[in-house]
């Protein structure tokens, strides 16, 4: 963790962070509604598509790389185990992924309640905190994906793909599937089914969108609070999804870590 | 008590056999060294004793503590100098002696490990991945020294050091067994064995094919002698001629018209009298007392 904290990406991600954060705040006077839930909302957009960036960024090669460069070696010729180093990289990558972000996010919504109203401010924490459990299940992902394997392509291309069918593709892809099974009857779209809504809401995007939505009536999420919604993509639905994301590739990739030969 | 067990332990890649049933026993106490040619699966054992390799079969314990089981506990006794490490980035040479003094909860003072592995106060200052292969050797000597190991784990330790520093090396490896240290090193440059070995294990293809002392090894030679013949032309087959004579263990040409024969006492003469038949001149001959790289050339059937 300290040795992430010193690396020049880490730097410039936090740069990066903090600018698209604070340079939304600014964009929010031309392209949203003036009040504190819209500029939310918009935040949470912003964070959507940067915070996971961010996190496969800083994650994806970080067992990886000291792997296969003898760093490893190193470390585990010491009394440390392949758990504690696995636990340490994923909780040390968080915070380097969540400091910044967090910090750029306070400031952001100190100034976004002075220039917007004080309308929700109040479940302003609840918002960070989403973002935080959002940023950690795409930390969990790109660790656990360092751990799986040691191949520079697979890892590349498993960094770059879980990035764009998590992030760019899931919703297209769901709904591609769904029209197919019924006949491409496009109406469809319009009315879930019910199953559908949980594939759709299992994207981590998705998920994070409901759980800021149970904070701010906002225009976001809007298909799981629909009268009659089931249970299942209620916002607690939400959570436990998203600590899915961080648990479960974190320990496939682990089993196969302990596995392998160095 | 034991300092290494390692009981009937293979390690398979596919069909490639890196270690056969290698049963070895290491005493408490010891300077081990470990030999054989590159490749011959002397990092592969040091990395299951490590648990970076999972022996496909058998098992290895350090003090009682089952490697792969137990690799915490038994590494917590032990200081490695490991095979294909590289050093961290962004971290001071006196950052990774302080690292590993706060992962082995150790109380050594940093400088005085630098000191002892000849990294002066400066060197200690810069980043490591700025040094040289030789400098890093040390530092990580240095991270092995720390908290007084029970055992010394040493995987060629002297690569990249130069004659001075292999010799600092083997005075450190003394003196850390005058501590009570058990040492198990590996090389395939013989003479850093010979020099401070209490008992040496041959490795070849996988096999530890002889565990023995340094006298134990020579006495199996059977007393043997070393001919360095210098001759004024080799011709083909020579060499074929003077092995098939009784008594004669390897013979190897050196250099150009230079032969170097291990044989019994008895067959010095009749390995001139054949040159002389073949029609070879002998120009010049001397003895040696037989070294353990010929003994070495012996059991692995390498030459170097």
């Amino acid at each position: 963790m300290r040795d992430a904290a010193r690396s020049k990406t880490t730097w410039l991600t936090a740069v990066l962070t903090a600018v698209a954060v604070l340079g939304y705040v600014v964009a929010h006077d031309y392209i949203g509604e003036p009040n504190f839930p819209a500029f939310v909302a918009g935040l949470a957009g912003v964070v959507g598509v940067l915070l996971p960036a961010v996190a496969i960024l800083l994650g994806y090669k970080s067992i990886a790389d000291d792997r296969t460069s003898g760093r490893l070696t190193l470390t585990l010729s010491l009394p440390h185990s392949r758990r504690d180093l696995a636990l340490g990289t994923f909780l040390g990558r968080t915070v380097v992924v969540l400091v910044p972000a967090l910090l750029a996010l306070v400031v952001a919504g100190v100034v976004g309640a002075v220039r917007f109203g004080t309308e929700g401010v109040l479940w302003y924490p609840w918002f960070l905190l989403a973002s935080a459990l959002f940023g950690t299940a795409f930390v969990g992902f790109a660790v656990g994906l360092s751990m799986s394997t040691t191949a520079d392509r697979w890892i590349t291309l498993g960094g770059l793909g879980g990035y764009l069918l998590l992030v760019t593709f899931w919703g297209g892809l769901q709904s591609a599937v769904l029209v197919v099974l019924h006949r491409f009857d496009f109406a469809v779209l319009q009315n879930m089914p019910n199953w559908a809504l949980l594939f759709r809401l299992l994207e981590p995007g998705e998920a994070y969108a409901r759980l800021v939505r149970a904070g701010f009536d906002v225009d976001l999420a809007g298909l799981y609070v629909a009268e009659g919604a089931p249970l299942y993509v209620s916002a607690p639905a939400a959570l436990v999804l998203l600590v899915a994301w961080a648990v479960v590739p974190l320990a496939v990739g682990y089993r196969r870590f302990r596995a392998s030969d160095l | 008590m034991t300092a290494i067990e390692a009981t009937e332990v293979s390690k398979r890649y596919g069909t490639v056999v890196a270690l056969d049933r290698v049963d070895l026993t290491v005493p408490e106490g010891e300077i081990f060294g470990f030999l054989g040619p590159n490749g011959a699966g002397k990092s592969t054992f040091i990395n299951v004793l490590l648990d970076f390799v999972s022996p496909s079969d058998g098992s290895v314990e350090i003090f009682g503590h089952d490697c792969h089981a137990e690799g915490v506990t038994a590494r917590e006794r032990i200081g490695v100098l490991p095979e294909g490490y590289s050093v961290f980035e962004r971290r001071t040479g006196r950052q990774h002696i302080e690292y590993a003094i706060e992962s082995k909860d150790a109380d050594d003072d940093p400088a005085k490990i630098l000191d002892r592995v000849g990294l002066d106060p400066a060197d200690a200052e810069r980043e490591a991945s700025d040094y040289s292969k030789g400098m890093a050797q040390r530092l990580v000597l240095g991270m092995a020294l720390v908290g007084e190991p029970d055992l010394l784990l040493l995987d060629e330790p002297t690569t990249g050091l130069d004659p001075n520093g292999a010799a600092e090396m083997r005075d450190i490896i003394r003196e850390e067994n005058e501590r009570g240290a058990t040492v198990f090193f590996s090389s395939h440059i013989l003479e850093q064995v010979e020099a401070v070995c209490d008992r040496v294990g041959i490795l070849q293809d996988g096999e530890l094919v002889a565990v023995d002392t340094i006298e134990g090894l020579r006495e199996s030679l059977g007393g043997g002698t070393k001919l360095v013949i210098t001759v004024d032309n080799m011709e083909n087959g020579t060499l074929e001629a003077v092995r098939g004579i009784r008594g004669v263990e390897t013979a190897v040409e050196r250099e150009e018209s230079t032969l170097e024969v291990t044989c019994t006492n008895d067959a010095k003469m009749d390995i001139l009298v054949e040159l002389h038949d073949a029609g070879v001149d002998v120009v010049n001959f001397r003895t040696e007392e037989a070294s353990l790289e010929d003994m070495f050339i012996e059991y692995t059937g390498t030459d170097r």
